[in-house]
Formats: C-alpha cells, sequence, structure tokens
C-alpha cells in the first residue's frame, strides 16, 4: 500500500501541477501568478484545516450513522480522503471546468490527498522515517514533471485513475469493507501478510509523548513549526545560479526525493541529532562557498532535504493521535515560509555577500537548535518511560 | 510549491514575487495557519482531557 500511495503522490502532483500551468496558458505574468498563488493556498495553506477536519470526521465515524461504521479504523477514513483527493485531481485534469473550477479541484483535490495519504502512512507504520520518506520524497518529482509536461496532464491523469483504481481494489480486497474470506482476499492478505503484522501493533498507538504535559507538546511543536518556516525562507537565499532549465530543475527534484528518503531512513537508523547535524554542518557550507555550482547545489538540495522526514515526525510523535493533522500542520507551513522568503530575498539581495552568508549560517544554526530542543524533549520522555522512570 | 519551482526555474522574473499579490496571499496563509493552531490547541488541551 505504501509503494502505490508513493506512486500516487508522484501522480496527484504531476496533475494538478500540469492541470495549473495548462489553465494558465495564454495569461499575463501578473494574473498568472495569481493563480500560481490561489493554487499553493488552497494545496498547501489549507492542509492544517483539512487535518483537522480528516480527524474530527475520523474519529466519528466509529460511532457515526451505520454507513460510516463500515469505517471502522481510523487509517480507512484516511484513505477514503486520500482516493477522493486523487479523483477530484483526475477530474481538474480530464474534465475541462474553466480556470477557476479547475485550479479550485485540483488544489483542494491535491490537500486532501496530501493529508490523507501522509496520515495513513504515519499510522500504518508507526511514523517510521523510511515509510514517510518513501511516501513524501517523489512528490517534488512529481512537482517537476508537472512544470516541464504541462501538456501531458490527460496522459498523467489516466495513469494516476488506473493507480487509483488498484489501491481502491486493494483496500476492498484485504477485508476494509468486506469480511474478507474469499480466495483472493486470502491471497493477498498472505502477500501483504508483513504489512498487517505491522498495522496488527499500531492498534496499541504507542504515544511516546504521553508523559509530556500539553504545554511542552505545544511549545516543542511551535518549535518544529518555526524551523519548517525557516528553512522553506531560507530556500530563497543565497542565490543560486545553476537552477536554471529543464535537466536542472529535475536533476535538482530527483535530488530533493532522494534526500526525503535517506532523511527517513537515516532517522530510523542513527536518530534526529545526527540527521539535522549532518544536514545542516554539511550542507551550510556548500551552499555558502560553491553557490554556483551545479554538483555543489544538487549535493546540498540532497542533505537539506534529510531534515524534512525528521520534523514531520518529530511533530507526529507529539501527536501521534492525530496523524492527519500532524501531516497537514507541518505541510501548511510551508506556504508562509515560501512566500516570506520571497518576500525577503527582496531585501537580503540588496546585503553585502557576507553579511548574506552571516544570516543563511545563523538562520541554519536557528532551525538545528530548534529541532534539536524538541527531538530532546520527546527523547528524554521516551527514555524514561523505557527504563520505568 | 508551483511558483517556487517556477522562480527556481527562471520561468517568473523574482520582481512579480514582490507585490501585493504575495502579501495577500501570505495574510491569508497565516490566517489560515492560525486556525490550524487553534485546531493544534484543541487536541492537546481539550479533545485530550474529554478521553480521560
Amino acid at each position: 500500500m505504501l509503494y502505490i500511495l508513493a506512486v500516487m503522490h508522484l501522480l496527484v502532483d504531476t496533475v494538478t501541477i500540469s492541470t495549473l500551468y495548462s489553465a494558465l496558458g495564454g495569461h499575463s505574468q501578473e494574473s498568472a501568478l495569481m493563480w500560481v498563488l490561489l493554487y499553493n493556498f488552497l494545496a498547501f495553506s489549507t492542509q492544517a484545516i483539512t487535518g483537522g477536519v480528516v480527524e474530527l470526521t475520523a474519529e466519528r465515524c466509529g460511532t457515526g450513522p451505520k454507513l460510516f461504521r463500515l469505517l471502522r479504523r481510523k487509517s480507512d477514513t484516511y484513505l477514503l480522503f486520500a482516493a477522493a483527493g486523487a479523483i477530484l485531481a483526475i477530474f481538474s485534469a480530464l474534465i475541462p471546468l474553466g480556470i477557476v473550477m479547475s485550479i479550485l479541484i485540483a488544489g483542494i483535490g491535491n490537500s486532501l490527498f496530501h493529508v490523507g495519504g501522509g496520515a495513513y502512512v504515519l499510522r500504518e507504520y508507526k511514523g517510521k522515517g523510511c515509510a514517510v520518506g518513501v511516501f513524501v520524497g517523489p512528490g517534488a518529482i512529481g512537482v517537476a514533471l508537472g512544470t516541464l509536461y504541462t501538456s501531458q496532464g490527460m496522459l498523467f491523469a489516466t495513469d494516476l485513475s488506473a493507480v487509483t483504481v488498484i489501491l481502491i481494489l486493494i483496500w476492498l480486497l484485504i477485508g476494509r469493507f468486506g469480511r474478507g474470506e474469499g480466495r483472493i482476499t486470502t491471497a493477498i492478505r498472505q502477500m501483504l501478510s508483513r504489512e498487517r503484522k505491522e498495522s496488527v501493533h499500531v492498534s496499541g498507538e504507542l504515544d511516546p509523548s504521553s508523559g509530556i504535559r500539553p504545554g511542552i507538546r505545544l511549545t516543542a511543536v511551535l518549535f518544529l513549526l518555526t524551523a519548517v518556516v525557516f528553512r522553506a525562507a531560507a530556500g530563497y537565499f543565497p542565490s543560486s545560479s545553476w537552477k536554471t532549465g529543464a535537466f536542472a530543475v529535475m536533476a535538482a527534484a530527483i535530488c530533493v526525493a532522494a534526500g526525503k528518503i535517506a532523511g527517513g531512513i537515516a532517522l530510523d537508523r542513527i536518530g534526529a541529532a545526527k540527521v539535522m547535524f549532518l544536514s545542516v554542518f554539511v550542507s551550510t557550507p556548500l551552499i555558502l562557498l560553491f553557490p554556483d555550482s551545479f554538483k555543489g547545489g544538487l549535493i546540498a538540495l540532497f542533505l537539506i532535504n534529510l531534515a524534512m522526514p525528521v520534523t514531520l515526525i518529530l511533530v507526529y510523535r507529539y501527536i501521534p493521535r492525530y496523524p492527519a493533522f500532524a501531516f497537514g500542520l507541518t505541510a501548511s507551513v510551508l506556504a508562509p515560509g515560501v512566500l516570506i522568503g520571497s518576500y525577503a530575498s527582496r531585501f537580503i539581495s540588496s546585503m553585502d555577500s557576507l553579511t548574506q552568508k552571516i544570516l543563511y549560517t545563523g538562520v541554519s544554526l536557528l532551525i538545528l537548535i530548534l529541532v534539536l530542543i524538541s527531538s530532546y524533549l520527546i527523547r528524554g520522555k521516551s527514555k524514561d518511560i523505557n527504563t520505568g522512570g | 510549491m508551483a511558483g517556487k519551482m517556477l522562480l527556481d526555474a527562471g520561468f517568473i522574473a523574482p520582481v512579480y514575487f514582490g507585490g501585493l499579490a504575495v502579501i495577500v496571499s501570505l495574510v491569508l496563509s497565516l490566517l489560515v495557519l492560525l486556525c490550524g493552531l487553534g485546531f493544534l490547541i484543541y487536541f492537546l488541551f481539550f479533545k485530550g482531557k474529554k478521553k480521560h
């Protein structure tokens, strides 16, 4: 299911971005910018609210009318929202709706898919870094493909339709809705036994933050969100001249995706602190010393993105009962971060080179400190639980 | 993020990103984020207490 959702993530981003850019054809740059901002607002900023609503819906499903009780587990509801998001993305590309409706449907579909799919992966895989990395990574490649192949939206939407049907079929056959006693169901159950074993453990819902006061949880989550905002804003300076042209965009997207996947795997193996040190202390000198180097820039992008699964999973660990909200909240701060970065870059570009470098180093260190504090708070508590303290 | 990709790829000149549209979008994003923080406070301080 994880790999299907990862492929869907790539395709949803490709379809929605290609829908957006193909709808912008013939519009002036100012007008295009307005639509791009609207899309970003719907697709990213709304994810916090979408996540909250998804959580409340998932909780109500267990106690609501009979039809909703079919969604016994929260993960079923998350998957339903992910499928609904993918279907909206397909509609936006396949049905000629006009620019307003196309962008609205594409943006809302994108938001629903990210929150639903992300929540499913976080919950079913107990917030494992490798699983989260595999899910979030392909999104960057999807955005790049959508930007470069704007005229291929229909083709990508057809692919997405096929993968969505496969997702829904597997979901039905493994017994989410049905009894799950048929021959095909048994075969698929055996095929997916590893994944199911993992999901059985999840039902216990180990809460590593259970002994932490709500006030401290809130502070830690705010620290992490601030780190995400700074990271998103820092993406704008110092300026990188190498990131122009289709090849560079695609290479950058692959490095971003690889960084997110590697970050997730590294988080499971060496822990949040070491991943953050590696990400900040190697990428910062690379960016500052070789701002115009293509290879240096790609390596730096890879290293910067190691930190992405770390912040997402740490937010989830502080609110493990609400994976959809954790995912949505973390994603929703990206939009203000990018906007602040784009606006601030005008002022920062007027500063001298040394001041820019000092500022970038300061922001990088601040990100490191914020994440390390949040990581330390929850790690200390986990140790207390493990040792019976 | 769509716009950032455009900017990175050099399709839109950075000067357009400093306009009123960005400020309006930023304000809206922050308002939505405030709603998100409202949800966070509800989940942490109120929702948890009901269960226990």
